[in-house]
């Protein structure tokens, strides 16, 4: 016979209701009776912490046990009940599974077996792994014995993971926004498990077309019925929960048994940090209710479309770019051909009547008139070549050219032209070979083309040829035919080589007799052979010369056959006088000036400048009648003429060769001799800003060809007497001195600068007069400068050589470095009787800085390639920005949103509000300003300073380099900022994509992440390592078992970023399943072991697991190569946890797990971590432990939660921590003979139960009345401040502590508030407190700090 | 909370102005003390039976402070508590006796 007790053992639950159900009433009948099958498995089902279930009889009547209750929900109590009526719904799939047993006696086993249970109120999606076992009754089957898990939690979240990863894959596949709608919502389509259904919705103009839409069978596709609106103007997500109600029936979608009635509409962010792109519906299953992590879930759903959508249009506006370009050339070619036949008309109009003009002058014209008919008549005919080869140009662009290819012999015909070119090339005092032999065989060419191409070849040989001369030559190489035109020329820079043949591009900085052209000959040439089917390449070296070589080949089978035909029987004989006529437009203009015309006495001199031969002339004509007129051919002859004879005015054209107009006045302008000559300057340029650029350059007039006579005559005269009214009065006081435009002086043979001229002054800031100026000169860089060895190589070699160029950095006066190029020679000086150097210096300074800013841009990329956060690229671009200029001060402010900008400069600890107000005004007004755009504001008094903003999808960025006020920056700093400033903008953007994929990464761990609601006494933190994407395998988890034991858990993966993680959530809950299922610490170990050995990325974690009872304090543990745990006494005394260590998971498979117990007494510390919490760069771990156990000593009487973030920010690196960190602390609250910890929250309340805990600790041992009523009094009051100064601040929990040390009580109260001094108390409560509490305890201290307030109390045992 | 610690306020058993409190008297129920002695406070003077209180704060000693100074009164209180109310300095403004 049982008694009720005996048959139902135990304190739970179940147990209870066991005892308390009237069996007897109830089809099994009284328990005493019952078979002893039945008993004994109740008895086991009832002690076990394990999810059990008992099924009984023919019904399979139910019994189970507390760890079941909450798998049931609401479908708890069921005590008894037949299984068919508790398991209903599933009863389909488990009842012929239980059946099944009974009949055969055989087990069964399954895993992750779905069952659609309905045990909160719907149907839900569930998973469990549970086997049934068949109970015995005498020689029958009973019964059904049943362990179960739910693995729910862990099938889902692998399944959502997956999701993510397919989703993650369509980022950046796709090549438009429509194709990555689809993408992305064919990956949803494949994840409808967990996403029922999703409508993209991207914004338009007035509407949101549904783009794409899965799962939802095309339903509600328009934007009736979702918030679509108020999601895209709030940018924040909602939650809907009533789908059928909105929608009026049930919406279709899912894999889930009944329709989605639950979504979520998400924004779909841009990437620019502006408005959304669009919105996107999320149906969440029916299966599963939208809870937290379900929604943390959709949101990264969200963010993935988001990503890829960003990543189409970035690609689609790029695409778009390229077909506008195109797009914008062929409309250039289309406008430039119907121009060119527009200027046809009226040019025919003009040399037609021209020609019977000539024609009908009678033989005694006046040369003048003849003259100026000549003049009329050459550049008519110049004209009317730019319009055909426009005309030519645009055909050959748009294929439309008639060919005539015809054998021709091409010595012959190549020999004829250039005869035409022979009178031109003499007059310009350049020798003239043609050397044509005649070939072997005949060459097919259309005659007019072959004509152009050696035309403009030649034509442009004499352009650039001063001395020396010119060659044609024809041969036969590798069975072609070669042509060759070679001139002694100014050369192409090597640089310019791969663009000569680009249309409409002119070589520049390079000497030429005329500025004129328009940059489309050598282009025509290069096409029109190239329809012979031959190449044309350039060979030229710089102040050496130029070879054009024209290959074609023989014969007419590479040219199309209509277009071709035999010899003409009879060749037309070349005309020379035709010949000379049409190669006129090639050679008119650049004639030098003849001598100039004879002065007459008391009119004004007028220098005219201009490259074009019949300006001049005509210029002359105009104003010789009026003035003596001197000629120049182009700025620098102009220059010259002018500084040798000071003109009274001077005329000049903007474009010439050598020197243009503007550089002209600008030497004018710099040059003392000529500072005041008015200069009218001429331009064919009509827009207004060139003619603003012509006055601000110093021109006193500007005058837009084509002018009439009148007005030109006009503006000189207007012009000379403003000046000679202006220079009256200061004629006299410029006395010239400074003959010598360059750098000069004078060294003794000690290196003494016994003289030097102005120039030499102005180079390097030190007075002419100050000479002598013995070694070491005042002008070379500090003993310690970086450049003082180049100085002292240089000054060897200057003493040394007899003559020599080396280029030196010498310090200006002002401090500024400036790089010289220095001359020098010896010579013997009669006057002094010795060996003197004379020397000249170049100023090379722009041409240095050019090549080290070269330099810097190669550094940069460099640099930028390591940075991954967009704070580190910022950081990283400053320096090199800072350098690349040598500033003395370089800030950059990055703006988010409108908040305060984040600061960084190359002062330590910069800050916005620490900045001068000037700085913040640039920064400021470089954030206004459009991104990429270079600033240098007018220099001040602190500096000169250039500076750029940069746009990114967060923000803005703004950088200022501050130099020394003199430094002055140029187009070349703004071209090399721009340029840097480029990649810094794609170095920030690639770095802001990446904190982005950061922060998914962290998302998803931190749902990995154990609870964080967690029992009283715990605390825990996770930190990620500093650099982008090291989310690493660190984890922790607390376990309340079902027994009020706790299981903990902390574990490190080995690696970093998604796969670490992943390994780690599956080790996690592996872990956690284990540890429900009673295993103790090392056989979780050893199972995890097996495990591990089969996760990819799992093996060789380490771990640290232990089962702790908080009722008495014990805790079993094991450790698989993981940091020890440390427990601290509240005395002081700290112990590591070093026993029961082992290798880590899977490192060595089937060995024996160890397992040892520790002991925490009331008020004990647990500290488990990973071990980035201890290890520093340089030290033994054992050290840092050491460390870390000596800090948790020193706070061990703080609250929980302010105890771990203290060690947490003590032990973070200033750039934070190198690895990520785990923590899990934990204090033991209760109390025993000696010792007492309690802890409380901030509500009054809480008050009682601290002085009940309080007064029967003190009871316990033995304190007197009177001094157990004072220190009752002192504590409340304590406390009672504790509970109203934390209350201000957050809802922490204070700690009340109480120890033993021999004779002494120690009481102490900690809170995380700050207490106010008592003098300046207003509250007379208060007053009374801290008088209470020093009266009745005396000796009692109260420290008040930023992190929190310790009273202290200390009472004698034998005291009363 | 045991019925030690509870806080109870009646009437004295004499029937003379005045109430007997009982239990700890903390910022929770501090205001029901003073509501309690509002009430009592009906003659020239009232007695405050203070004997039987265990825990005393200064949430209620600013209640008793407050009280005192309007109304006449005679405070008891137990030995144990004795030092508390003359380190708040209550026994320099009201009649204290101590039991």
């Amino acid at each position: 016979m049982h008694s009720p007790v005996e048959a139902f053992p135990g304190d739970g639950e179940m147990a209870a209701r066991m005892r308390a159900f009237d069996w007897p009433a109830s089809p099994l009948g009284a328990p005493d009776t019952w078979d002893p099958g039945l008993r004994s498995a109740v008895e086991i089902c009832l002690t076990s912490r394990f999810p059990m279930i008992v099924w009984w009889g023919p019904e399979l009547r139910f019994f189970y046990n507390d760890a079941y209750r909450s798998l049931l929900g609401s479908k708890h109590p069921a005590l008894g009940k037949p299984g068919s009526e508790v398991w209903g719904e599933i009863w389909h799939i488990i009842g012929p599974m239980l059946e099944g047993v009974l009949e055969t006696g055989e087990a069964t086993w399954s895993d992750d077996m779905l069952l659609p249970i309905a045990r909160h109120g719907y149907r839900e999606e569930t998973y469990w792994t549970y086997s049934y076992s068949p109970l015995r009754a005498g020689d029958r089957i009973g019964g059904v014995f049943t362990a179960v898990t739910e693995t729910t939690q862990r099938v889902v979240g692998e399944r959502r993971l997956a999701a993510l990863r397919d989703l993650g894959a369509q980022v950046g596949a796709a090549s438009s926004i429509a194709e990555a709608c689809d993408l992305a919502v064919a990956a949803i389509a494949r994840a409808a498990a967990d996403v029922a259904g999703a409508v993209v919705y991207l914004r338009g103009e007035h509407v949101f077309p549904a783009a794409s839409t899965a799962g939802m069978g095309g339903q509600p596709t328009g934007i009736a019925g979702w918030p679509v609106e108020a999601v895209l103007r709030t940018g924040e997500p909602l939650v809907l929960g009533d789908l059928p109600e909105r929608f009026g029936g049930p919406l279709p979608g899912g894999t889930w048994e009944r329709p989605p009635t639950e979504a979520m509409v998400l924004p779909l962010r841009g990437e620019t940090g502006a408005a959304p792109l669009g919105a996107i519906v999320l149906a969440a299953s029916s299966g599963r209710a939208l809870d937290q992590p379900y929604r943390t879930f959709l949101a990264l759903v969200a963010d993935q479309v988001a990503a890829a959508l960003n990543a189409a249009a970035a690609y689609e506006s790029q695409a778009r770019r390229v077909t506008e370009l195109a797009e914008l050339d062929r409309a250039k070619t289309a406008f430039f051909s119907n121009i060119s036949h527009e200027f046809r008309t009226p040019l025919t109009l003009i040399m037609g009547p021209l020609e019977e003009v000539r024609a009908a002058l009678p033989p005694a014209t006046d040369d003048a008139l003849r003259e100026s008919l000549d003049a009329m008549h050459r550049n008519g005919l110049r004209l009317g070549k730019l319009v055909n080869t426009l005309l030519d140009f645009s055909r050959l662009q748009a294929g439309r050219i008639e060919a005539d290819y015809e054998p021709v012999d091409l010595g012959a015909v190549t020999a004829d032209l250039a005869s035409v070119f022979r009178s031109a090339v003499e007059s310009a005092g350049l020798t003239f070979t043609v050397d044509c032999a005649a070939l072997s065989r005949p060459v097919h060419v259309d005659r007019e083309m072959w004509e152009k191409v050696v035309l403009n070849l030649l034509s442009n040989a004499l352009k650039f040829t001063f001395d020396g001369g010119i060659t044609v030559a024809v041969a036969e190489q590798d069975d072609r035919a070669v042509v060759r035109v070679t001139d002694t020329g100014t050369g192409i820079p090597a640089d310019e080589v791969p663009r000569l043949f680009e249309r409409f591009h002119r070589v520049q900085g390079t000497r030429s007799r005329s500025y004129e052209g328009s940059g489309i000959g050598l282009a025509l040439v290069q096409e029109l052979v190239a329809l012979h089917g031959g190449t044309v390449e350039v060979d030229s070296r710089v102040d050496v010369g130029t070879t054009f070589t024209v290959r074609l080949p023989f014969g007419a089978g590479h040219l199309p056959e209509e277009k071709t035909r035999r010899a003409r029987p009879e060749a037309p004989p070349p005309v020379q006088g035709v010949r000379a006529e049409s190669a006129l437009p090639y050679i008119t203009e650049w004639q030098p000036p003849e001598a100039n015309p004879p002065q007459v006495a008391g009119h004004a001199r007028v220098l005219v400048a201009d490259d074009n031969a019949d300006m001049r002339d005509y210029l002359q004509r105009l104003l010789s009648p009026h003035y003596n007129v001197l000629l120049a051919g182009d700025g620098k002859a102009a220059l010259d003429l002018a500084r040798t004879a000071t003109p009274d005015l001077i005329v000049s054209d903007v474009m010439m060769p050598l020197l243009d107009g503007l550089a002209l006045v600008a030497e004018l302008r710099a040059d003392p001799r000529t500072a005041r000559v008015p200069v009218v300057l001429l331009s064919a340029r009509a827009r207004a800003e060139d003619s603003g650029e012509g006055l601000a350059a110093g021109a006193d007039d500007y005058l837009v060809k084509p002018f009439s006579a009148r007005d030109l005559l006009d503006r000189v005269r207007a012009n000379l007497m403003l000046a000679r009214l202006r220079n009256h009065h200061a004629d006299w006081r410029d006395a010239l001195v400074n003959s010598l435009q360059d750098a000069f002086f004078v060294l003794d043979t000690d290196g003494t600068l016994v003289e030097a001229n102005d120039a030499f002054g102005r180079m390097l800031g030190y007075p002419v007069d100050g000479a002598p100026y013995p070694m070491p000169h005042p002008w070379w860089p500090e003993p310690d400068s970086e450049d003082r060895p180049d100085v002292d190589d240089a000054v060897r070699h200057v003493m040394t050589e007899s003559r020599g160029r080396i280029p030196v950095p010498l310090r200006h006066a002002d401090g500024r470095r400036v790089w010289v190029d220095v001359t020098s020679t010896w010579v013997f000086d009669p006057d002094r009787q010795q060996r003197v150097m004379v020397g000249t210096l170049r100023d090379i300074t722009g041409e240095r800085l050019a090549g080290e800013r070269e330099a810097a841009l190669a550094r940069l990329t460099a640099k930028l390639s390591e940075a991954d956060t967009v704070a580190d690229v910022v950081a990283g671009g400053l320096v090199e920005l800072r350098a690349a200029w040598r500033a003395r001060r370089a800030v950059a402010a990055t703006w988010h949103g409108n908040d305060e900008p984040t600061v960084v400069g190359t002062a330590p600890r910069t800050t916005w509000d620490g900045l001068d107000q000037a700085s913040r005004g640039v920064l400021a007004g470089l954030r206004l300003g459009r991104s990429l755009q270079v600033v240098t504001p007018e220099p001040t008094a602190a500096g000169a300073g250039i500076g750029i903003s940069l746009e990114y999808a967060d923000g803005r960025v703004a950088f200022w380099l501050e130099c020394a006020p003199e430094r002055t920056f140029g187009a070349e700093d703004r071209a090399l900022l721009a340029l840097l400033g480029g990649y810094l903008g794609q170095a920030i953007n690639r770095a802001h994509r990446a904190d982005q994929q950061r922060a998914v990464a962290l998302t998803l761990q931190r749902s990995f992440l154990g609870p964080t609601d967690l029992p009283d006494g715990f605390a825990v933190r996770y930190e990620p390592a500093v650099r982008p994407l090291e989310v690493g395998g660190d984890w922790y988890d607390v376990v309340a078992l079902p027994d009020g034991r706790i299981a903990l858990v902390v574990g490190d993966c080995v690696g970093s970023g998604l796969p670490a993680a992943t390994a780690m959530g599956q080790l996690r809950s592996a872990c956690r399943a284990l540890l429900l299922q009673s295993a103790g610490p090392a056989q979780t170990l050893t199972a995890l072991d097996r495990f591990a050995a089969l996760v990819p990325d799992a093996f060789c974690s380490t771990l640290l697991c232990g089962v702790l009872d908080p009722r008495d304090g014990t805790l079993r543990y094991s450790s698989a190569g993981h940091p020890p745990g440390i427990v601290v006494h509240q005395d002081g005394t700290a112990a590591p946890m070093d026993g029961a260590r082992s290798v880590p998971l899977a490192a060595a498979p089937g060995i024996e797990r160890p397992e040892a117990t520790v002991t925490l007494t009331p008020g004990a510390l647990l500290l488990l971590y990973t071990d980035g919490l201890a290890e520093r760069r340089g030290e033994a771990m054992s050290q840092g432990i050491a460390a870390v156990s000596a800090a948790l000593v020193g706070h061990r009487l703080a609250p929980i939660d302010p105890l771990v973030d203290a060690i947490m920010e003590e032990f973070r690196p200033a750039q934070g921590y190198f690895d990520d960190v785990a923590v899990l602390a934990y204090r033991r609250l209760g109390q025993d003979a000696t010792r007492l910890a309690h802890s409380f929250g901030s509500t009054p309340a809480e008050l009682a139960p601290v002085r009940q805990a309080l007064r029967s600790w003190t009871e316990r041992l033995g304190l007197g009345r009177q001094v157990s009523s004072n220190l009752l009094i002192a504590v409340g009051e304590a406390c009672a401040n504790a509970i109203e100064h934390a209350h201000r601040f957050d809802a922490r929990r204070s700690l009340l502590s109480g120890w033993c040390d021999g004779d002494d009580v120690h009481v102490v109260i900690t809170d995380s508030g700050r207490w106010r001094p008592s003098g300046s108390n207003p509250d007379p409560d208060r007053g009374h407190g801290l008088r209470l509490i020093r009266g009745l305890v005396p000796g009692s201290t109260i420290d008040s700090t930023q992190a929190g307030t310790t009273v202290r109390l200390r009472v004698r045992i034998d005291d009363d | 909370m045991t019925d030690g610690t509870k806080l109870r306020i009646r009437p004295l058993p004499d029937g003379r102005p005045g109430i007997a409190v009982a239990g700890e008297i903390d910022m929770t129920n501090a205001e029901d003390l003073r509501a309690a002695l509002v009430t009592a406070a009906q003659g020239d003077s009232v007695v405050v039976d203070l004997t039987a209180v265990t825990y005393l704060g200064s949430a209620g000693l600013s209640v008793l402070f407050a009280f005192v100074s309007t109304v006449r009164a005679e405070l008891l209180v137990n030995e144990l508590l004795a030092p508390t109310v003359s380190i708040a300095g209550l026994d320099r403004v009201a009649r204290i006796a101590t039991v």
